[in-house]
């Protein structure tokens, strides 16, 4: 490894209280967390 | 299983996963007053919910239940949580 390389950082904000799904929702969606929802759907998004 | 059984269920599944989440939240926001104060009341919502389940359809754990509970005996092998929750659904 060169000296110019340098290591993987990573960089992740901290997650605030805001809002939260219903119970009900949450557990169908597998978060309560309406920011961390990012369900995998092939050509779509999750608003469509 | 009854409507009402499996609805309790349900919504002890969904309790659960709520203060789950709220948990793991806490463990990175320990600081997080508003966080705790929902994890505290989600998971007494929890106790209460177990409880009622309980009292009417049998005990969903295996300790950690009251002594008026163990009064009836060890009623946790007449039926499992789980049992008939396939076939009918």
């Amino acid at each position: 490894m060169s000296d110019q390389n340098r290591l993987a950082r990573a960089f992740v904000i901290i997650q605030q209280y805001n809002k939260r799904y219903s119970p009900e929702v949450g557990l169908s969606r597998g978060t309560i967390f309406p920011e961390l929802y990012m369900p995998y759907l092939k050509g779509r998004t999750k608003d469509e | 299983m009854s409507r009402n059984r499996e609805a309790l269920l349900r919504e002890i599944q969904e309790i659960q996963f709520t203060t789950v989440e709220l948990q793991l939240f806490l463990d990175t926001h320990p600081e997080n007053r508003s966080a705790l104060a929902d994890y505290v009341e989600y998971s007494n919502k929890l106790h209460d919910l177990i409880l009622q389940y309980s009292k009417l359809y049998g005990p969903l754990i295996g300790f950690g239940i009251t002594s008026e509970e163990l009064d009836k005996g060890y009623r946790w092998i007449n039926s499992w949580p789980w049992e008939d929750l396939g076939g009918n659904r």
